[in-house]
């Protein structure tokens, strides 16, 4: 730290000129900002609380610009949105699951059931073994989908796991909410 | 792995935009182009350097190609191209349209015969992709490879910064994850770039390029010039809508 230290030299020096005389020499250097990890694609999702557990496949767009979601005949299957950040790096990471399909269980069924606290372990294909930390869930009509809070710039890496929730309704083939769960990555 | 680049002249269009009371509404002007292929060859090989081969000449073309002006998708399965390189899936998409593009290639189960002198095996890779994504006056890209076994070549770190480079000094240059701004604005990401340097040093296999998932996202308009200019977002491409996870097998009543 050489060139710190003569930074911090330098520094007071330059004070001292401007004719202050008790201040100390240097204010600490800001903390680092949120530091994310490196882009890694995700591999694999470990949810303990509601026992799912899949691979990841990514899932890009639709021809419509909706994003696209694993094949409903797969519905255990859960999948990561590609045009957004890794999990792991700063941003909102976010990964889609169904509830139904098929007429089975998603892997998402008991999304609704998570509570803040909870574990979410994500694997990257770099090796990395990622714990977030469930902040919130929320139910929330389709209609009204929180755009800005789901896919809006974060300051920490986190992570978002999205599906459907509340009344089908059978006549447009859609449930008509969707459950989010954010999280942030644990330190 | 990402680079994000601010279109030139941004901050001048929205100063205007305000004086002029600009409301930001998408016009056809808004349009965002691009395209994608999963791979092409383009080289003359000197003779010897796939097993038992003569030279050779190839131009494969843009294989797989979508673009924004359709098809927006495309795919061939099980691609060898000319022994150079084998891949059992290529494929890209471009999803595009007002306001905002995003686009994607990708190679499955690749291997590089024509490295394998190079490499004293046969070079592999698992999985090679490609993104763009332009909205909002930013573009950005990235590259992804997983399971790559590039033998005396190399290995790669996990995280690879644009335009890293691998080589075969007087031989070969590998890029990854090349990304190439455009004077138009746009950018153009190749995951896996071998270009063949000539040459008549021991060991030369000859001259042309090999690109493997390339993408290229145009230059997009800022929206809301209302709204301070703010950093790229974090996702690069926002989807419409309510994302639909589920088809009401099991829903009650």
């Amino acid at each position: 730290m050489p060139r710190r230290a003569l930074l911090v030299a330098l520094s007071a020096l330059l004070l001292a000129g401007c004719g202050a005389t008790t201040t100390p020499a240097a204010a600490p250097p800001p903390a680092p900002a949120a530091a994310g990890l490196t882009r890694s694609l995700p591999t694999a999702l470990d949810v303990p609380a509601i026992d799912a557990k899949s691979t990841l496949v990514s899932l890009g767009l639709n021809p419509d610009r909706t994003v696209e979601v694993p094949p409903v005949d797969q519905p255990l299957q859960a999948g990561w949105y590609e045009y957004g950040p890794t999990p792991g790096e700063v941003g909102p990471a976010v990964i889609l699951g169904h509830i139904d399909g098929d007429h089975r269980k998603g892997i998402f069924w008991r999304l609704h059931e998570l509570k803040p606290g909870d574990p979410v372990h994500v694997a990257r294909a770099d090796g990395g073994e990622l714990t977030f930390e469930v902040t919130k869930v929320d139910q929330i009509a389709k209609k009204e989908f929180p755009t800005e809070a789901v896919y809006g710039n974060t300051s920490e890496p986190e992570l978002r796991l999205i599906t459907c929730g509340g009344k089908y309704d059978a006549a447009n083939r859609n449930y008509l909410d969707n459950v989010i769960v954010y999280a942030k990555l644990k330190r | 792995m990402r680079t994000t680049l601010l279109r030139a002249g941004s901050l001048a269009g929205v100063t205007v935009a305000v004086l002029a009371g600009s409301a930001g509404v998408a016009t056809a002007d808004d349009t965002v182009t691009g395209s994608a292929y999963g791979a092409s060859a383009s080289v003359s090989l000197l003779p010897g350097v796939l097993t038992g081969g003569k030279g050779l000449t190839v131009d494969t073309g843009r294989l797989a190609e979508s673009s924004s002006g359709g098809p927006t998708e495309a795919s061939v399965a099980d691609v060898p191209l000319e022994g150079l390189v084998t891949a059992k899936a290529v494929s890209s998409s471009v999803v595009g349209g007002a306001g905002s593009l995003a686009a994607k290639a990708s190679v499955a189960e690749a291997t590089l015969p024509l490295l394998a002198a190079a490499a004293g095996r046969v070079p592999s890779i698992r999985l090679i992709s490609a993104r763009c994504g332009s909205a909002d006056g930013h573009v950005t890209g990235s590259s992804d490879l997983a399971g790559v076994s590039l033998g005396r070549l190399g290995t790669l770190p996990a995280a690879t910064s644009p335009n890293q480079k691998l080589g075969i000094p007087g031989v070969a240059e590998v890029t990854v994850n090349e990304q190439l701004q455009r004077y138009d604005g746009a950018l153009e990401v190749t995951a896996l770039h071998i270009k063949l340097l000539g040459g008549k040093t021991a060991g030369a296999l000859g001259s042309g390029d090999v690109k493997l998932a390339s993408v290229t996202c145009g230059p997009s308009k800022e929206r809301a010039p209302e709204a301070p200019p703010r950093g790229p977002a974090q996702v690069v491409v926002i989807p419409a809508g309510a994302p639909q996870t589920g088809d009401g097998s099991l829903a009650e009543g």
